[in-house]
């Protein structure tokens, strides 16, 4: 019997009453559908999107000198599957506002799990604009080292009489820009960003 | 009484266990199932994903940021995450109050410039709810703080739930009836052997939804446009048309369940208000599904529709993360009446179910 993972199978739990026979394709269902929610489930962390022009007031804008931290987002989530490398996909829609510029566009991920110093996972792209109002739309994924995968493991269990605690770990998503010539100063307005997990 | 059990670590154990003319094992599979199942239903999910809203506040200034949840009932508290940028020149300090105005935690920012300090308050939700509903925080800046700030992101997470409750509170199995030689029966509370196994993952395929796909408040308003912007409306990438309520259409992922399955409904609620009369907020999807809302009142109120959203591709899961067609999918938000709407509060999720 094949494994085809990607799908949720369809099976009946009226099939595993009292009286029916346990049959070896209704159990594979369930292993299949199973296997597909713990691959398919990894969210949606951070999604953001500029506000219209004219109304800049709402935008994420602007960064006129090399290597400035143009966006800094810490957010809670959960490494997904401990038992191999998480895989995140970023996207970043974002426009230079100068006539002729090359940039890079760098993002770093980092894990700040509150016991150890913060795993840093680079990408850069590097956009080429051509007039003032470009669009650049980039896909990164993010393969994190494996000797953090274990991470959310080391949540912090807080108990007390009245609740229990789970202290997450928190990631924090950096974009910097860096241009190509130091005497010209670039700007580079960010009008989406998305992270979502997969595997 | 009430049976308790741990949050699992990570428990698949891999795939193609069960095979043809192979027993299907107590321990072996059936239990394994049921730790997969727990630990679905108890790792917590996104109910407000980050985003910035870059609002600066003053010493006094109060913001009341609004979203619209879908929770699932399985993990009833809350994690929120705010955070903030101290704008100078001095050190700046506040609370962060819940939907009723009880404080849940103080905050300070000290270092003037600091990129970003991260502050996490936990919220208790003693009845727990699947019902979607939406919900209230705020931001306040004491008057004696010496610095502004600007409101970089608030985000809200469900708790991973160290324990679960019986099938009746939670709708998980009871692993312990899987153990090996354990008779296999019917139990009427859903909660042991194969049965309860079996109800609980179909429970799990509707319940480990992406329960935030897109949450994004405006607290001093966005206003729409005067005129209906058409079926091909301007390009928001493009000049930014008057009706566009964001800047570029909205990345919507959902899930994808079932083979040839490619599209699946995604609900959006929207919190707005017009002045008089009535308008529409449009969500139009990159797959061309178009959902127009009426706005009708001059207080802000929640209107939720759905719209049809294209589902990932796991075909592609090693191209590109999983993109259908090379590409996320995309919604367009507009809004526009005769007199122009004012939108609040735009949130999406993956429901129904």
């Amino acid at each position: 019997m094949s494994y085809t993972l990607g799908y949720v199978a369809r099976f009946d739990p009226a099939n595993f009453e009292e009286g029916q026979p346990v049959r070896t394709s209704d159990a594979y269902r369930i292993e299949q559908s199973l296997a597909h929610l713990i691959n398919q489930s990894p969210q949606t962390y951070l999604n953001w999107a500029a506000k219209p022009d004219g109304d800049l007031s709402g935008s994420l804008i602007t960064a006129v000198f090399n290597g400035s931290v143009l966006f800094s987002r810490s957010f809670p989530t959960r490494w997904w599957r401990p038992d191999r490398p998480s895989n995140f996909l970023l996207r970043v829609r974002a426009r230079t506002s100068t006539v002729v510029a090359t940039v890079t566009l760098g993002a770093k991920l980092l894990l700040d799990n509150g016991t150890s110093t913060p795993a840093i996972i680079d990408s850069t792209q590097t956009v080429a604009s051509a007039s003032s109002s470009i669009v650049i739309s980039s896909f990164t994924s993010f393969a994190p080292r494996p000797d953090l995968a274990p991470a959310w493991r080391d949540f912090t269990v807080v108990e007390d009489s009245a609740r229990h605690k789970v202290q997450m770990p928190m990631f924090r998503l950096d974009l910097s820009l860096t241009a190509d010539d130091d005497e010209v100063e670039e700007s580079m307005e960010i009008t989406g960003v998305f992270l979502q997990g997969f595997t | 009484m009430t049976k308790v059990r741990r949050l699992p670590p990570f428990p698949f154990g891999g795939t193609n266990a069960v095979r043809a003319a192979t027993r299907v094992r107590g321990p072996g599979q059936w239990r394994a199932w049921a730790a997969d199942v727990n630990w679905l239903m108890a790792c917590g999910f996104p109910l407000v994903v980050a985003g910035p809203s870059f609002l600066v506040m003053d010493p006094g200034d109060s913001r009341t940021f609004a979203y619209y949840l879908w929770p699932r009932e399985q993990c009833p508290n809350r994690v929120w995450i705010l955070s903030l940028i101290n704008a100078g020149p001095g050190i700046a300090f506040g609370t962060f109050e819940a939907p009723d105005g009880t404080e849940i935690g103080t905050w300070s920012a000290p270092v003037i410039g600091a990129r970003t300090q991260t502050f996490k308050f936990t919220t208790d939700q003693f009845t727990p709810t699947s019902t979607p509903g939406s919900t209230t925080c705020k931001v306040k800046l004491d008057a004696d703080s010496l610095g502004s700030v600007y409101v970089e992101g608030i985000s809200c997470h469900e708790l991973p739930r160290y324990d679960l409750l019986s099938f009746s509170a939670s709708q998980v199995p009871d692993e312990s009836s899987l153990n090996a030689k354990r008779l296999i029966f019917q139990d009427p509370d859903d909660e042991l052997s194969l049965n309860a196994v079996a109800k609980a993952a179909q429970h799990a395929i509707a319940e480990s939804r992406r329960s935030c796909l897109f949450s994004q408040c405006f607290p001093d308003g966005i206003v729409g446009g005067t005129s209906d912007p058409g079926g091909e409306e301007t390009d928001p990438l493009e000049d930014g048309g008057a009706s566009n309520v964001f800047d570029a259409d909205i990345p919507i992922q959902p899930r994808l369940l079932y083979r040839n399955q490619t599209s699946k409904a995604v609900a959006f609620a929207v919190l707005a208000s017009i002045p008089s009369g009535s308008g529409t907020v449009r969500l139009r999807s990159d797959i061309l599904d178009t959902t127009d809302i009426a706005i009708t009142g001059s207080t802000a109120a929640w209107y939720t529709d759905t719209v049809l959203c294209k589902t990932e591709d796991p075909s592609r899961r090693l191209i590109d993360g999983g993109l259908r067609g090379g590409d996320l999918g995309l919604v367009r938000v507009t809004a526009w009446g005769a007199a122009a709407p004012t939108i609040y509060s735009v949130c999406a999720a993956e429901y129904p179910k």
